[in-house]
């Protein structure tokens, strides 16, 4: 997308530079009449014609000019200047060819300035189209929560984690555990970059990594309620199944190849089923699933939709949430709820149907999410059938697959030893960090670097991230405009009725929402929000 | 922020105020027509030359401007901005010429018109800002350039057509009384 954009802007501005060297040959002399009747014979429209006299005067006449062969003259209606150019005479003026020293020709150039003027409006009406898209939707303009990076020059579409999303106040604080997959650790120190992204305030209490050391094709996978399970064995997918048919191939690899559905146009709320096979399990004691998923847009929106309602208000209803729990609980719960989790159930041949095991939720569109649900119940048969219901247009899906428990374990906690910020050592952020009562403030733009320093070197590790905090999301004057105080009440309130009604809104949304957001994010090598 | 980045982006602050200024700040001689009358025009173009070998106490070669009166196959006649007299210049001691036969399109101002305007674009003015600047600068340059020639794309003959008088200097004319 860059690099096309990238190549449109160089072919504008090679054409502008041809057309700036662009040469106009619109003028032509002629040293006697002749050769001036015959070769403007043809011209659709007459030239002016100057005709320059022997005395240095010079005559321009207007398109309505003849030459008379007869009389030798040439005759129209125009203007004679001297020498120096002083007007000396205007009207029908007769010029004898014999006084004329050459004749001149201009061509009349057509609108000369039309390339630069439409070069112009057509960027004046791009950024009209792109202000419009900010203006009518500007909860699309901006992005959410603070991201982490392994490699920091990554953007992000890799972020390998986005921490407390749910976290829209400071009584909404809470922690997030995210798994960063297995890491081989040849010194012993690991290095993870925390961006903001987006134009909020984060208030980040605790970042922390959770490691685990690795044997052999160990594995230890995060449950939905924090619990660490050390796994070996790896079953893959045999075959996946969705309304749209066939999905195997989406779900079967960690490729980043996600299965999405779109919403339901008559009801946010509709859920879907997907059908999942493994054969050949060969060992099915302690089975557990694996599942890489995170969100598409839709929580995004209602989030923003909230702000927006509450308008003018935002920061009276903020300061009710924060003193009244039952408030929080609603708005935080409400929608939450009538969504719902990834369900998951598992084929049951004795009882001939399915059974609930639990669900997986984890709020955000940014990171994928690896976590891992242990199954009960399973009998031993090499065939194990699991079907996952969620909610329609809800979630993305990258990989699932089965895996044995070997034992629940506890990983090490391990703070931070030194951050940087934007490449400088920064000691007060530490000592923010690592105090239980303080909180490092990460503006848009900012970029903090953490290290932190594991117990061995040369060792594979299973890492996770901890962080822990709350944002504010910066209002805008434009949001102001969608105060609905009602619509708010029916969100929260009457979540049901909400996600029906509101199905149509969202739907036109949709279709441009992921791009819009994606493009969004602010670049922390660009931007500063101490420079502005 | 670090202190290169603070010093890289007031450079480039600095580098687009110094185009708009420059870009706004040539002004046309008052004998050049507008695009829409160059065929009407009763005047010479004005034309910019560079000397070949003589050179001011700097050591820059001397550039004569004014406008084109007439040429012919040795030599070119000025009417020089700066004295408001007729200066003859032997063609063989000419470096370059450069000529504009109309005035320049001001569109200067577009560039901080247009990527200021982008601030309503929220974050995605990391592409459109840019995308401004280089349309912008490009119009710009375009039309600063436009109505241009020099030696590079036209002969000395073809010069002859820009000129006051492009049939010579009338005989009866003295050239110490053309203004």
């Amino acid at each position: 997308m860059k690099k096309n954009i990238l190549y449109i802007l160089t072919i504008t501005a090679v054409i502008f530079a041809i057309q700036a060297c662009k040469t106009y040959y619109f003028r032509s002399n002629y040293k006697d009449a002749n050769s001036l009747i015959h070769e403007t014979k043809d011209l659709q429209t007459k030239p002016f014609l100057k005709a320059h006299l022997k005395n240095g005067d010079v005559c321009i006449l207007k398109d309505s000019w003849k030459i008379d062969t007869t009389l030798n003259i040439v005759c129209g209606n125009g203007t004679q200047y001297d020498f120096n150019r002083k007007q000396i005479f205007q009207g029908s003026i007769n010029i004898q060819i014999d006084s004329v020293a050459i004749f001149e020709t201009n061509v009349k150039i057509l609108n000369p300035e039309a390339g630069r003027i439409t070069a112009l409006s057509l960027m004046a009406g791009l950024d009209v189209v792109v202000g419009l898209i900010c203006l009518t939707n500007p909860k699309a303009c901006f992005g959410s929560c603070p991201t982490f990076y392994i490699n920091e020059n990554d953007n992000f579409h890799y972020a390998d984690a986005e921490g407390f999303s749910n976290a829209i106040s400071p009584s909404m604080e809470y922690y997030d555990i995210d798994a960063l997959n297995h890491h081989s650790i040849t010194n012993n120190i690991f290095s993870i970059t925390m961006k903001n992204e987006a134009l909020e305030t984060h208030c980040v209490k605790d970042v922390k990594i959770l490691a685990y050391p690795l044997d052999n094709e160990e594995r230890v996978y995060q449950s939905p309620t924090n619990d660490f399970y050390l796994c070996e064995n790896n079953y893959s997918l045999s075959l996946a199944k969705a309304d749209e048919g066939d999905i195997t191939t989406l779900l079967k690899n960690q490729d980043r190849q996600e299965r999405f559905s779109l919403s339901d146009a008559n009801n946010l709320s509709s859920k879907e089923e997907i059908y999942l096979t493994f054969d050949n399990v060969k060992s099915t004691d302690k089975l557990g699933l694996i599942l890489n998923f995170r969100q598409t847009m839709m929580t995004t929106y209602f989030i923003y939709s909230a702000m927006g309602y509450m308008g003018d208000e935002v920061g009276d209803i903020f300061a009710k949430m924060e003193t009244n729990k039952d408030t929080k609980d609603k708005l935080k719960n409400g929608i939450k709820k009538e969504l719902g989790n990834i369900d998951i159930y598992t084929w049951s041949e004795q009882k001939n149907n399915w059974e609930f095991q639990n669900g997986f939720y984890e709020t955000g569109p940014i990171a994928i999410n690896r976590q891992f649900i242990p199954l009960q119940n399973i009998k031993s048969n090499s065939n194990i059938k699991i079907k996952l219901v969620l909610n329609k247009g809800l979630w993305r899906m990258d990989y699932a697959s089965l895996t044995n428990i070997k034992k629940q374990v506890t990983p090490i906690e391990i703070s931070p030893t030194t951050i940087f910020n934007k490449g400088k050592l920064d000691n007060t952020a530490l000592g923010e960090i690592n105090s239980p009562d303080k909180y490092l403030l990460s503006m848009p733009g900012s970029e903090y670097k953490f290290h932190f320093t594991l117990p061995s070197t040369n060792t594979d590790y299973e890492l996770f991230l901890y962080s822990k905090g709350y944002y504010l999301e910066w209002m805008r004057e434009h949001w102001i405009k969608d105060k609905d105080l009602l619509k708010l009440k029916q969100m929260v309130d009457n979540p049901k009725k909400y996600l029906r009604e509101e199905a149509k809104n969202y739907k036109q949304y949709e279709a441009t929402i992921e791009q819009e957001f994606w493009n969004s994010k602010i670049d922390t090598k660009t931007f500063s929000y101490y420079e502005n | 922020m670090t202190l290169k980045h603070s010093h890289t982006m007031k450079t480039n602050i600095a580098l687009i105020g110094l185009l708009i200024i420059f870009f706004s700040s040539c002004t046309s001689p008052r004998y050049l027509p507008s695009s829409d009358k160059i065929d009407v025009n009763e005047y010479g173009s004005y034309i910019k030359i560079i000397h070949k070998t003589a050179s001011n106490i700097d050591g820059e070669l001397i550039a004569i401007d004014g406008e084109l009166i007439a040429i012919d196959s040795n030599k070119i006649v000025v009417l020089t901005e700066q004295t408001k007299k007729c200066l003859t210049i032997p063609i063989s001691e000419i470096k370059h010429f450069k000529l504009r036969h109309a005035k320049q399109k001001h569109y200067g101002w577009t560039i901080p018109v247009f990527t200021l305007a982008t601030i309503a674009h929220g974050s995605f003015l990391k592409f459109t800002a840019p995308a401004n600047l280089i349309v912008t600068i490009s119009v710009t340059a375009s039309g600063e350039n436009a109505f241009k020639y020099s030696d590079k794309d036209m002969s000395y003959e073809k010069l002859r057509m820009f000129a006051r008088f492009p049939q010579g200097i009338p005989s009866n004319i003295d050239l110490a009384s053309i203004k």
